[in-house]
C-alpha cells in the first residue's frame, strides 16, 4: 500500500520539526509525515535522572554510534562517538544548547580567504537590518525566541550584529570561578562574553543539562510532542523505527517516492509526497542520497557533479590547561555549561588562518566530593583536596575549511537502526598545524596573565558534533548539491534541511543557524507549494 | 581499602553474584524504609556535612528510594540486603564502630561486588552518598562552599537567592 502526504520529512530533529511547525502554523490541515530511524527516548524520567546522577548514564546512550562501527581513512581519527543521537528529536536530545549566531563574514569565506566556500546567501538574509521597516523576517531573532536563548546583547560583537535587538532571556552571569580567566583575558586584550544558551522552560540549575528532569534546556522532542498532541494538526504524523532506504526518482530526476523499512516489523513501505525534505543530519542526509540512484542520477541523487559527501568539515578542539597550587576559595564550575566565552578571535582578521571560538571548560575546576567520600576519605582529607591544586582549561573550536578530498562515503553494512555505516576520509590541511599552534599560543597568553602553570596546549582531531557541508549549498550545480533554498539542484521537490547544506562550519555551533535556516525553508515552502 | 581485612561476619561475607540482587517483594515496608533512613543519616553524621541528621533532605531521599524501587531494575533486593549487613555489623562492632568501619575501613577488595558487604557498599552506601551530596551535602565541607553542584535543585521559588557564587569584578565595591 502506498500512502500519500503533502510533505515527508526524513529525520525528526530540530530541522524537520521547525519546518513542520512553520507549515502547520500556516495551514493546520497540512498533511505531513515525519520519519525517524531511531526510537523515542524518555525525556524527563525521574529514575533516569537519578541514574544519570549516580552512574553518568543517560537513557539515550544506546542511540549513539558504537565505537569501531564506522571508519576513518586519511591522517586523523575522526570522532564518531557521542557526536549525534539517532532518536526522536535528533541531537538536541543531548546538545549543550549553545546558541551562537554565525557572523557576516562567515557567509563569504571563499571571497575573503580563497579557501572553503561562500554561502549563496548572506547574513542579512537571516537577519535583515531593515526587517521592521520592510516587513522582512529576522530569522535569527525568531530562532532565538523559539529556543529561548539567554545572552548579553551588549557584547561588542552583538552590538555589531543584532540590529539593536535584545536576547529573549537574560544571560547567565559569570560564576566566581570564571573570575581569574576573565581577568586573564582582559589583560591580553580578549573581551570576555557570556555563553548564549537555549533555555526552553524554567531552569532550576541542577547542573544536569545533558539530562534535564524539568525540560528546561531546549530539546526538539518537546516541540514534536506538542505538535503530535495538538488537536488542530490532524494530518501530522510521526513514525519511529522507520529507516528510509531509498528516494525513488522519476525520469526528470524529481523525487517520486521514498521507501522505508519498519525495523520493528521488517515490512518495507512506500510513501509518495508532493515535497520531500531530507533532514537527517550531515551523515545520513548525504548517505541516503548516495544510495538513491535513478534514471537521471547514476551516482546518487544530487551527485552528478561529484560533490555529494565531499567537503566534510567540523571543528577541531583546541585546549590549554593550567594549574595553580592552591584553591583557597574552593572554586568549582557550578553550572554544567560554560558561562564564559569570547569571540575576540572570531573576526574577519582571523578568518584567513582560521577563527577560533573560545570558552572555558564546563567541567573545570571541579572536585567530585561524593567520589572522595565513597573512597573513604575523611572530612579533613576532603577539605584539604578542595583547597589544594586547581586546574582550569580554556577550549576553542577551530574553524577548518572544507576541502574536496575530504569526503564521507558509504561503508558496507548497517547499524542496529538499519542505517548504513560511514567512512570518512579526512586529510588535514598542511597549514593546519602552524595555524593551530598560533591559536594555542594566543590562548596560552591568558594563562601566563593568570600566572598559572600550563599543563598542556594541544589540539584534538575533528569529530562529528558539528560536521557540515556534505550537501553544501552553492550558486550552481557546479559548486553545490543544493541551491540557496536548500533544494537539490536538478530536482523540483527535494530539499536538504541540515547542517549538511552549510557550505562552511565557521568557528561556532551550528544549531541556531540551522534553526533559522529551517524557518526560512518553511517560508519558502509556504510560498512555493500553495499550502 | 584492601590493606584492611574485610569486615563483617557470615552474612557480610556471603558470596553472591555481582549483579543486582533479586527479591520477591515489590515494595519496601515502612520499617524497612526507617532502617534505610537510619543508614542514610549515618552518612551525614560520619562526614559532618549536613545538619539536623539530614532532615532537610528527607523528601529528596524518599523520592530517590521510590524511584529506585518502583521502576525497573528494582533495588528492593539490594536494600533488604544492606539492612541485613548493617544489622550484622552493628551486632559485631557496636553502632558507632560499625558505621566507621563500613565507611572508612571496610576491607572490601577492589573489583566487582561479589559479597553481601560489597553489595551493600556499592549499591546502597555509595549511591546514598552521591544522592546526599547532590541534595545539599556538597555545601557542608570546606568554607566558603559553592552554592550549586551537579544535580542540585536550587528551586525556582527562590529566585532571589543567588544560584551560584557570582563573579564580582575587582574594584566594583561589591
Amino acid at each position: 500500500m502506498t500512502e500519500h502526504f503533502q510533505f515527508v520529512f526524513i529525520g525528526s530533529g530540530v530541522a524537520a520539526i521547525t519546518v513542520s511547525k512553520r507549515l502547520l502554523e500556516h495551514n493546520p490541515n497540512a498533511s505531513i509525515l515525519m520519519l525517524d530511524a531511531g526510537p523515542k527516548v524518555e525525556a524527563k524520567g525521574r529514575r533516569y535522572w537519578w541514574d544519570y546522577l549516580i552512574f553518568d548514564r543517560k537513557p539515550y546512550d544506546f542511540c549513539y554510534d558504537i565505537k569501531g562501527e564506522n571508519e576513518t581513512k586519511g591522517d586523523i581519527n575522526w570522532g564518531y562517538f557521542s557526536s549525534r543521537v539517532m532518536a526522536y528529536g535528533g541531537s538536541t536530545v543531548h546538545w549543550g544548547a549553545w546558541s551562537v549566531r554565525y557572523k557576516p563574514e562567515d557567509f563569504n569565506l571563499y571571497s575573503n580567504t580563497e579557501e572553503g566556500a561562500d554561502w549563496p546567501i548572506n547574513y542579512e538574509d537571516l537577519s535583515p537590518p531593515d526587517a521592521e521597516a520592510t516587513g522582512k523576517t529576522d530569522y535569527y531573532y525568531e530562532a532565538e525566541q523559539y529556543l529561548s536563548v539567554c545572552g548579553d546583547p551588549e557584547e561588542s560583537w552583538n552590538r555589531e550584529m543584532r540590529n539593536g535587538k535584545p536576547y529573549p532571556r537574560p544571560d547567565f552571569g559569570w560564576t566566581a570561578a570564571d573570575g581569574v580567566m576573565i581577568e586573564g583575558m582582559q589583560t591580553v586584550g580578549i573581551e570576555p562574553g557570556k555563553m548564549p544558551i537555549a533555555r526552553y522552560r524554567k531552569c532550576m540549575t541542577t547542573g544536569t543539562c545533558k539530562y534535564c528532569p524539568f525540560g528546561s534546556r531546549f530539546n526538539a522532542q518537546y516541540v514534536l510532542d506538542d505538535l503530535i498532541a495538538d488537536p488542530r494538526y490532524q494530518n501530522f504524523e510521526q513514525r519511529c523505527h522507520a529507516t528510509v532506504l531509498n528516494i525513488v526518482t522519476d525520469d526528470k530526476g524529481n523525487a517520486a517516492a521514498i521507501e522505508y523499512l519498519d525495523t520493528r516489523t521488517g515490512e518495507t513501505r512506500t510513501i509518495t509526497a508532493d515535497t520531500y525534505v531530507v533532514a537527517a543530519g550531515t551523515y545520513e542526509s548525504s548517505k541516503l542520497m548516495m544510495r538513491s540512484t535513478g534514471p537521471k542520477w547514476e551516482n546518487g541523487v544530487g551527485n552528478n557533479t561529484d560533490l555529494l559527501g565531499r567537503h566534510i568539515v567540523s571543528h577541531s578542539f583546541l585546549r590549554v590547561k593550567g594549574t595553580t597550587p592552591t584553591n583557597p576559595e574552593h572554586w568549582v564550575q557550578e553550572y554544567d555549561f560554560p558561562t564564559l566565552m569570547s569571540r575576540s578571535y572570531d573576526t574577519p582578521e582571523m578568518q584567513k588562518d582560521g577563527k577560533i571560538f573560545m570558552f572555558k571548560n564546563r567541567v573545570l575546576p571541579n572536585t567530585d566530593i561524593a567520589k572522595l567520600m565513597m573512597q573513604g576519605k575523611t572530612r579533613d582529607e576532603i577539605n584539604a583536596i578542595l583547597g589544594g591544586p586547581m586546574a582550569i582549561e580554556m577550549q576553542a573550536f577551530y574553524e577548518e575549511k572544507g576541502r574536496f578530498e575530504n569526503r564521507l562515503t558509504l561503508k558496507p553494512g548497517t547499524n542496529r537502526f538499519g542505517l548504513p555505516l560511514t567512512t570518512i576520509e579526512y586529510h588535514r590541511d598542511p597549514r593546519f598545524f602552524k595555524r593551530a599552534e598560533d591559536r594555542l599560543a594566543r590562548m596560552s597568553k591568558v594563562f601566563d596573565a593568570m600566572n598559572y602553570k600550563i599543563e598542556h596546549a594541544k589540539y584534538d582531531d575533528p569529530g562529528g558534533h558539528h560536521a557540515t557541508s556534505t550537501c553544501r549549498m552553492g550558486e550552481t550545480e557546479a559548486d553545490g548539491v543544493t541551491d540557496r533554498d536548500m533544494k537539490v539542484f536538478g530536482t523540483d521537490n527535494l530539499y536538504v534541511c541540515s547542517n549538511a547544506a552549510f557550505p562552511s562550519c565557521t568557528a561556532v555551533n551550528p544549531t541556531l543557524t540551522l534553526t533559522a535556516m529551517s524557518m526560512r525553508l518553511g517560508d519558502h515552502l509556504i510560498r512555493t507549494t500553495n499550502l | 581499602m584492601t590493606d584492611t581485612e574485610m569486615i563483617g561476619g557470615p552474612i557480610s561475607k556471603g558470596v553472591v553474584l555481582a549483579n543486582l540482587l533479586d527479591h520477591e517483594d515489590t515494595f519496601l515496608a515502612a520499617h524497612q524504609h526507617d532502617q534505610l533512613w537510619d543508614i542514610f543519616v549515618e552518612i551525614g553524621r560520619a562526614w559532618g556535612n549536613i545538619a539536623n541528621d539530614s532532615a532537610s533532605i528527607k523528601s529528596s531521599w524518599r523520592e530517590f528510594v521510590h524511584a529506585k524501587t518502583s521502576e525497573p531494575p528494582s533495588y528492593i533486593g539490594e536494600y533488604v540486603n544492606a539492612i541485613s549487613v548493617v544489622q550484622e555489623l552493628v551486632r559485631l562492632y557496636g553502632h558507632e564502630d560499625a558505621f566507621h568501619k563500613l565507611f572508612f575501613a571496610n576491607g572490601i577488595p577492589e573489583g566487582p561486588p561479589v559479597t553481601r558487604l560489597a553489595h551493600a557498599k556499592v549499591y546502597v552506601i555509595d549511591e546514598f552518598i552521591r544522592m546526599q551530596t547532590v541534595a545539599g551535602g556538597f555545601k557542608g565541607f570546606a568554607q566558603p562552599a559553592s552554592l550549586n553542584y551537579k544535580g542540585y535543585v536550587g528551586g525556582s521559588r527562590y529566585n532571589e537567592t543567588p544560584r551560584v557564587r557570582a563573579y564580582t569584578p575587582k574594584g566594583s565595591g561589591q
